[in-house]
């Protein structure tokens, strides 16, 4: 009698831990995240699910085009080697998709921040005619006649019931914890590694050059500038203009993180740089003048031939390849070749 | 000024949902004591622990849910909002054709818009009297039980009510929604986030678009233009209206489709055919909108 009293009681406790939110641990040195975790609690079986969804071809509208399919691990989920990326019907993506880490400290998302929140982004790829080219409707069909997941999501909230709020909790449950925070600039940070002279050089010349952009610890300061590049006369892309409506937003780009920046060529807002000695040798001589052009880049960023050698000993500490081999990111169902540097 | 806020039928259901798994392990150890002659150490050792066993569920439904004031049973509404468009003063229909004030011909497959935070107001005997309800709602003609919005007020006068066009800024960024908010309602800008405050779709032959179509997309909540609003209803005819506990009356708001086309910006299709997405032109395309929005009719027989 008291066995089946214990067995009750203990059935309860594993409910709780079902649903107990995962801790998501702030590294050393990182802001306070962005990302309201009280609304979407990290739970196991939300983070595999929405690791399920990002990896499911069902969420494109011919299966040929998961989230994956643009943002692979191994380029720190970008598009590898690509500068715009391939959707549907072999039409190509507008702008050079991103690397996904350090999601919960974003506030806005896109080059041109025109997504507000990190939840509703997936909207955006899924229902675009280039990219997944899926409706919304669709997407909630086909996956309520799923074999596994009505399961899965009634594991994950509780509750049968797939809903669109569902899918996009359950993705962002998986993208908010792709967190980067292990690289060699980490670990000497942490005192755990030591920079050798040239990555020390490199660094100091990062520090005065960069780094009033490309902020430590993120490596963004999230801001929308002008860097001087000349309109694509193909994609006529005026960048943050298109969002607030404002001439004075005019060319304006989210400023990159640098992190895993080995791993994310090509590079800029279209990709129009296949190496970063490219985009070097454009903040060296290539800066075009303009109205909007960001004040610190009016006569560029003088760079000698040993500045960059330097500073790229520097950008090579900012891989994290423990994040892109990390086994809790990768695709459940196929065994995936992993990046060994 | 006495302001009180009203648990809406939605969140009072959720709430009261929230009771049942607080009830069943009460039952079983209820049972326990009976069958199986526990001490009495035991019995509050075992609802002790049953009781720890919900809090988290009790916790996570109230973040989600906001603060109340208290629980309520639902209650079924006591005043249906009734939208009630007309072109010419004939009632809209969708897919007839009608002309507008420039004699353009023009017909509508699509006509929705969102109206949230309704504000009832009226004397009470010593000061002004207000409720407000906090919720959105989705009208859509498409639909006919679409085309109100049924809310429970307290029993009184009320002589004016407010509502808000469109998503104010403070609910538009704040990620997944669903309901009256979810993307699929297809009122939500994927591409560039936001939700249209209304969107009126149909042809008209003096359209060049593709397929003579002709598309009104209004939303946009970032500043200089916004393209959500509060309007103000009054009884026309009438100073007030009474509220009942137990009885339901209807109020109906006339929509005279002519005035958002001879509004302050004139829409001439053949010159404005369409706009779908944020700017001046939707801010002004708004206003002719929100001007739709001023008196309320209380029908013959509710």
């Amino acid at each position: 009698m008291k066995a089946f009293l214990l067995l009750t009681i203990l059935t309860g406790f594993s409910l709780i831990s079902l649903k107990t939110p995962l801790p998501f641990p702030v590294p050393k040195g990182f802001p306070p995240p962005v990302y309201k975790f009280e609304n979407n609690p990290i739970t196991k079986s939300g983070f595999e699910l929405g690791r399920k969804l990002f990896y499911d071809g069902q969420l494109s509208k011919d299966g040929n085009f998961p989230c994956s399919s643009c943002h692979q691990q191994y380029a720190a989920f970008s598009t590898y080697e690509h500068r715009l990326s391939h959707g549907f019907n072999n039409q190509f993506s507008a702008r050079n998709a991103p690397g996904l880490f350090n999601l919960a400290w974003e506030k806005e998302f896109h080059w041109d921040g025109s997504i507000n929140h990190l939840e509703v982004q997936p909207l955006a790829p899924m229902l675009n005619p280039h990219e997944m080219a899926e409706k919304l409707d669709h997407i909630i069909y086909k996956l309520n006649h799923d074999k596994e997941y009505p399961a899965l999501f009634n594991n994950a909230f509780g509750s049968p019931g797939i809903t669109t709020k569902r899918v996009l909790l359950a993705l962002a449950q998986f993208t908010v914890s792709l967190v980067s925070a292990d690289s060699k600039y980490d670990k000497m940070k942490r005192g755990e590694a030591v920079f050798n002279q040239y990555e020390k050089t490199g660094y100091g010349i990062f520090q005065e050059k960069c780094e009033g952009c490309h902020k430590e610890p993120l490596f963004t300061d999230l801001s929308y500038r002008n860097t001087g590049l000349e309109v694509d006369s193909t994609l006529l892309d005026y960048g943050r203009m298109h969002v607030t409506g404002k001439k004075e937003d005019s060319l304006k780009f989210k400023v990159p993180s640098l992190r895993n920046v080995f791993l994310t060529s090509p590079y800029g807002h279209d990709g129009r740089f296949s190496t970063i000695s490219d985009v070097l040798e454009h903040y060296n001589i290539g800066v075009i003048q303009s109205a909007t052009l960001d004040t610190a880049l009016r006569k560029g960023i003088a760079l000698t031939d040993n500045d960059k050698f330097y500073l790229i000993q520097f950008l090579g500490t900012l891989t994290d390849t423990a994040f892109v081999n990390n086994p809790l990111y990768k695709d459940p169902a196929s065994g995936r070749l992993t990046v060994d540097r | 000024m006495r302001v009180r806020s009203i648990i809406s039928g939605h969140a009072a259901i959720r709430l009261f949902a929230m009771k049942k798994p607080v009830s069943i392990p009460l039952i079983i150890s209820a049972t326990c004591i009976e069958k199986w002659r526990l001490s009495k150490i035991e019995y509050f050792l075992i609802c002790l622990l049953l009781f720890l066993i919900t809090i988290p569920g009790i916790r996570s439904i109230q973040a989600a849910e906001g603060t109340f004031i208290g629980i309520r049973p639902p209650e079924s509404p006591n005043l249906i909002l009734q939208f009630e468009p007309t072109v010419h003063g004939q009632p809209l229909r969708l897919l007839e054709q009608y002309k507008n004030p420039f004699g353009e011909k023009f017909e509508l497959s699509i006509f929705r818009f969102y109206a949230g935070k309704i504000t009832c107001s009226g004397k009470g005997r010593i000061l002004k009297k207000i409720f407000r309800i906090s919720d959105y709602h989705l009208v859509d003609f498409s639909d006919s039980s679409a085309s109100l919005i049924k809310v429970r007020l307290p029993e009184g006068d009320y002589d004016e009510i407010q509502f808000q066009l469109g998503i104010d800024s403070a609910d538009q960024g704040s990620g997944a929604q669903s309901g009256a908010l979810d993307p699929l309602k297809g009122m939500f800008w994927t591409w560039n986030s936001g939700y249209i405050s209304f969107k009126i779709e149909g042809k008209s032959p003096e359209s060049n678009e593709p397929e003579h179509a002709i598309a009104y997309h209004i939303g946009g909540y970032r500043s200089p233009n916004i393209a959500v609003g509060t309007v103000k209803c009054f009884i026309s005819g009438h100073k007030s209206f009474h509220l009942t506990d137990d009885r339901a009356i209807r109020l109906n708001i006339p929509i005279e489709l002519d005035r958002f086309f001879n509004g302050p910006t004139p829409v001439h299709i053949r010159d404005i055919p369409s706009c779908a997405i944020p700017g001046e032109l939707a801010h002004r395309l708004f206003e002719n909108f929100s001007g739709l929005f001023d008196k309320i009719e209380i029908p013959g027989k509710p």
